[in-house]
């Protein structure tokens, strides 16, 4: 323990005087230069740490007056009050203070108690910073005054009881944890002018000193036991030897360097490869050059349990400080990590843990409402993975409380109501890493200032790592912060595109493929839906290619077809896609170097090196591709973790459908279902010509038909599109084998739409029905229907079909009848999966869906004791097509007597045969509701009717 | 500060448009005299192997290797748009800016001149506003005019465009 704690001890003087030597350079130039907005942030920053760090170990003092230098940089910081002379002086005072208590403190590890010049200092601080709040009258102008007794603004009015308050507070504050010899006594009879100062003005008691001394007796027990182990730790340290950091720093750069040379030198010899000699020494180079690289980085790495068992200790402070009981549990405590990754990730950690044990833990009444143990269990678990190390905080605390980050972040500005309706969940937990935010009601020191998520972020990217969080309401929460292990010199993949190279890191990289298109393997790049999907040991991957992220150079897939494609498996936060790119070169040590701050938006580049032969490579951000790529970003909250869904698979399995937004004269949007457009085209008003009344127009060799849907719908609203242009738009609609082209008054969009289709108002031919998305409806149009009844117009003649309607409509209970039988319908396309399960279930029938044909073969064989009294099949899927699907229906006994009908817009003549000789009764063309049901009807009827007469 | 003002004083009685000058480091931008304040000048060097950097605005012309150091580099003919007749070859103009290494593509460069406070006048209206905010205004130098360049405005200007 005390090993530890000497440890511990010395970090921390030597982190306070870091900070000193940082705040005092930042002071001096904020006094020379003026404010600058960087500079005071900076200082405040460290002041925050250094009260932090100083209550830890119970230097109250020390505390206190970095508390109080904290609020009054708070309104310079935020630029509410101008920089005066008397708030830097009164930051010089406060500095000298912290600067000798730290002197004592090194030498006898106690706060002074009766050092005069540390006394004197306290006064002079104090009555400076009343001057500063006396002043800020003048300076903030104020309107509100106090009363006139004092003159004090009301802003310092609230500051100064804040303070009280506070400084109360903390001297109840159980001082230090028994780690030293170290009794506080009162400070608060030492420091007259505050306390009666503000006891005037609040007209509340002085805290009792009285008090402070009981409580300080109680420690001094447990203190005493401590020192007996200190004497021990002398004897171990001999096998070690204490080396300045800076040393090793300037000891990793040089290494660094030489891994630079090292890589030039390799180059150069990989081309002039003639001498044997050269080679040898070259190849013994190397290896010497990477071992050593490998020792000096073991130089620097510490376990990370070194600083987390400090954590234990903070965690008994606070909890009882704030009547919780909180258990700590440190899982791989023995991880190491490089020194300065450590240091950069003490103090978000620290913040992180305490703001679990302030927000997060609920007190020991609520946990027993919910029902969760009296005891909370924070854990703190460190590991490696993938070239990074993980250290993950969870708690069971309360979790994130969506709707008061929400009103928190709007009431700060830093995003609108608006834009927060629209985000989603993890969007909204993720605002909490927003600078100015935090959602404690009163500002307490532990946390509440709004300083420490967003320094959490800050310091954890700054060295190259990651931030991310799992959050359930009621449950608790998981931050996870990701961090590579070696800062400087990174292993990467290099890239080509476009005859450019690329840095890919290596920690990224799962696999390389090669992929021959001509080779006929089930293992093929497809498109799908205008993406490309690859399908990797059965499990699809998402394809993109980087020329056309990076130069907007679409990939042909017949290219890939006809090539080798090289493809790199990437793996972005536990998603992984592939990306195709021209070349692969070698594998190579890079030094990353961070991109100039104006090009850090572009996401998809983490920074660039220089290359063996001295020139620069740009770094992939592996995430910001993904990215850019729309792969979107979403969490499951069954499993807990991060799985990202992207388009492809949403098509694939998920009822998402594309409409084509387009405009008919009516102040609603109309849309026309994306998988039944063939062609969107725009032709000149002169090319349309007439045979008798149609219109038509000369379109590839034959003659197109135009059927004007404006027209056709008979709208009775004015028109809002003018028709002054000269061209039209035509969309060129595909049924059967012959072509049609609808004319309409502008194509606006292609949106994409979750929700079925409601037939419940449709008043005229050629509505389908609506879908209704955020905020209006769409109203979709029935192009077949509207084209069926247009040609009848035309043409003479009904189908029979219509006979046969009204024959069995007039059987009473006819949905009834068919509520007996069960549908079995394959249909990849979820429109139109939707679209007639819909039709068929409001007729009565009841229906089962299958997306491709091997899932239709499942659900038959799954469930024998569900009977499936009709089959209907899609022709054209994914996986297994109809045709294959029939034969292998028609091969089992127990399925081949059931009826199976295709519906498709695939039926040509060939088409109709090969479908009947696999086993289809009959085609039937997709979205002719009417004709369908009555088929379906005379085939299971009309086959039953021996049975229905009997039954 | 006081022996200086005296010698001040004592100057403007013998010559009263004796004030301070400034050295700036000029070049050419299509045949127009520019220059940047010498303090802010780190080296000029020759075109090098530039990397372009895929998806950035046409000013960001690309990323140069300066002795180990990645320097980025920006086309001030591209910022002021002065875009027809380019020529074939660059200098370039490394400033370090905020941290960051940003090297200037220009024409040709010149050298160094010292021009006097009292010929300092602001940037004509006639320029379009969003040039003038790149130059701090304008020097008159025998036979010419030198527009000085607002390094901290394109920095911002860069930082801006986001």
């Amino acid at each position: 323990m005390s090993v530890q704690s000497e440890s511990a001890f010395t970090e921390y003087i030597e982190e306070c005087q870091e900070m000193l030597d940082r705040i005092a350079l930042n002071i001096e130039e904020t006094e020379k230069k003026g404010f600058h907005k960087e500079t005071v942030a900076s200082i405040y920053r460290d002041i925050h740490t250094i009260k932090g760090s100083a209550q830890l170990f119970g230097f109250s003092k020390m505390g206190n007056i970095a508390h109080i230098m904290e609020s009054c940089l708070d309104p310079l910081r935020k630029e509410k009050i101008k920089l005066s002379q008397k708030l830097l002086d009164s930051i010089y005072i406060g500095i000298d203070f912290i600067i000798i208590s730290l002197e004592n403190v090194k030498k006898t590890k106690k706060e002074p108690i009766k050092d005069g010049q540390l006394n004197n200092l306290f006064k002079k601080f104090i009555s400076s910073v009343e001057e500063i709040f006396t002043n800020a009258n003048d300076l903030t102008k104020d309107k509100e005054f106090l009363s006139e007794e004092l003159s004090l603004p009301k802003n310092s009015k609230n500051l100064m009881k804040e303070i009280e308050i506070v400084t109360s507070e903390i001297s109840k504050e159980n001082p230090g944890f028994g780690l030293f010899d170290d009794v506080v006594k009162p400070t608060i009879s030492e420091s007259p002018s505050i306390p009666t100062k503000t006891a005037e003005v609040t007209k509340t008691p002085l805290v009792s000193s009285k008090n402070l001394e009981n409580e300080n007796k109680k420690t001094e027990d447990l203190s005493n036991n401590q020192d007996l182990k200190k004497s021990t730790t002398d004897e171990q340290f001999n096998e070690t030897i204490r080396v300045q950091v800076g040393l090793l720093n300037s000891l990793m750069n040089l290494v660094g360097e030489l891994v630079l040379i090292r890589n030039q030198l390799l180059e150069h010899a990989k081309s002039n490869d003639e001498d044997p000699e050269f080679l040898k020494m070259s190849q013994r180079l190397n290896i010497l050059t990477a071992e050593l690289q490998n020792e000096v980085m073991k130089t620097r790495m510490q376990p990370i349990g070194n600083i987390l068992t400090v954590y234990s200790r903070v965690v008994r402070d606070l909890s009882r400080e704030l009547g919780k009981k909180i258990e700590l549990q440190l899982i791989g405590i023995e991880t190491e990590l490089d020194k300065t990754v450590i240091e950069a990730v003490k103090d978000p950690l620290m913040h992180i843990v305490r703001n679990a044990i302030d927000h997060g833990i609920e007190n020991s009444e609520d946990r027993k409402k919910a029902g969760k143990k009296e005891t909370a269990l924070i854990q703190i678990k460190a590991y490696n993975e993938n070239g990074q190390v993980i250290i993950e905080i969870i708690d069971d605390g309360r979790g994130l409380d969506l709707k008061r980050i929400s009103e928190k972040a709007v009431e700060k500005a830093i995003i609108s109501s608006e834009q927060v309706s629209k985000m989603s969940e993890k969007e909204i937990q993720l605002l909490i890493f927003s600078p100015g935010f935090s959602t404690a009601a009163s500002i307490s020191n532990i946390s509440g200032r709004g300083v420490g998520m967003d320094v959490v972020k800050t310091n954890v990217e700054k060295i190259g790592g990651v931030v991310d969080l799992i959050s359930t309401f009621g449950l608790g929460t998981t931050i996870i912060i990701k961090i590579p292990l070696s800062l400087a010199i990174l292993p990467a993949l290099i890239v080509k595109s476009h005859s450019q190279r690329f840095a890919i890191p290596q920690t990224k990289l799962v696999e390389l493929l090669r992929i021959d298109g001509t080779e006929n393997t089930s293992e093929k790049i497809e498109p799908l839906q205008g993406n490309m999907v690859f399908r990797l040991r059965g499990k699809l991957i998402p394809i993109i290619s980087l020329s056309e992220a990076l130069f907007n150079k679409k990939i042909n897939i017949s290219f890939i077809n006809e090539n080798v494609t090289n493809v790199v498996i990437l793996n972005a936060d536990n998603f992984l896609f592939g990306l195709i790119v021209d070349e692969i070169d070698d594998s190579a040590d890079i030094v990353v170097k961070p991109l100039s701050q104006f090009l850090k938006y572009l996401k998809v580049f983490s920074g660039a090196s220089i290359m063996g032969d001295g020139s620069v490579a740009l770094t992939i951000d592996v995430l910001g591709l993904a990215e850019k790529a729309h792969l979107a970003i979403e969490s499951l909250d069954t499993t807990k973790q991060t799985i990202i869904k992207s388009k492809i698979s949403n098509y694939y399995h998920l009822d998402i459908c594309e409409y084509l937004l387009i405009d008919v004269g009516s102040p609603s949007s109309y849309g026309i279902p994306l998988s039944i457009v063939n062609r969107i085209e725009e032709f000149d008003n002169s090319s349309f010509e007439y045979s008798g009344e149609q219109k038509v127009i000369r379109y590839r060799d034959s003659l197109l038909p135009i059927f004007s849907l404006p027209d056709f719908l008979k709208l009775t609203f004015d028109s809002s599109v003018s028709l002054n242009s000269n061209k039209t738009p035509i969309i060129v609609i595909k049924r059967g084998e012959l072509y049609y082209g609808i004319e309409v008054l502008a194509v606006y969009d292609i949106i994409e739409i979750s929700t079925k289709i409601n037939q419940t108002v449709k008043d005229r031919v050629g509505i389908l029905g609506t879908v209704s998305i955020n905020d209006r409806i769409i109203v979709i149009a029935d192009i077949f229907g509207m084209i069926e009844n247009l040609k009848e117009k035309l043409t003479v003649g009904h189908s029979n079909s219509n006979h046969e309607i009204k024959q069995i409509e007039k059987i009473k209970d006819v949905k009834n009848l068919r509520s007996n039988h069960r549908i079995l319908f394959a249909e990849d396309s979820s429109f139109f999966r939707n679209y007639i399960k819909t039709v068929l279930e409001d007729s009565g029938y009841s229906v089962e869906t299958a997306y491709d044909g091997s899932n239709a073969l499942e659900i038959l064989e799954s469930s024998p004791n569900k009977h499936f009294s009709f089959i209907l099949s899609d022709i054209e899927m994914p996986t297994m097509d109809g045709l294959e699907f029939a034969r292998r229906v028609k091969e089992k006994d127990h399925l081949n007597h059931i009826p199976m009908f295709a519906i498709t817009t695939k039926y040509s003549q060939i088409d109709i045969e090969e479908g009947k000789k696999a086993g289809f009764l009959k085609y039937l063309e997709k979205l002719n509701a009417e004709t369908l049901i009555s088929k379906i009807d005379s085939t299971i009827f009309n086959s039953k009717n021996e049975d229905y007469k009997n039954a | 500060m006081h022996e200086v003002s005296t010698i001040n004083t004592s100057n403007t009685k013998l010559s009263s448009t004796h004030k301070e000058t400034k050295q700036f480091s000029t070049f050419y931008l299509e045949n127009r005299l520019y220059g940047i304040e010498v303090g802010r000048v780190q080296e000029v060097v020759r075109a090098m192997t530039m990397t372009s950097i895929p998806l950035a605005p046409e000013y960001v012309r690309g990323l140069i290797n300066l002795r180990g150091q990645v320097a980025t580099a920006i086309g001030l003919r591209q910022l002021f748009r002065f875009l027809d007749s380019m020529p074939e070859e660059f200098i370039n103009i490394v400033c370090k800016v905020e941290g960051m290494l940003i090297s200037f593509q220009v024409d040709e460069i010149v050298d160094v001149i010292e021009v006097s406070e009292d010929d300092f006048e602001q940037t004509p209206q006639t320029i379009s506003d969003d040039i003038r905010s790149f130059m701090l205004g304008v020097y008159k130098i025998p036979n010419s005019l030198l527009s000085v360049i607002n390094v901290d405005n394109i920095i911002k200007y860069l930082n801006a465009k986001e």
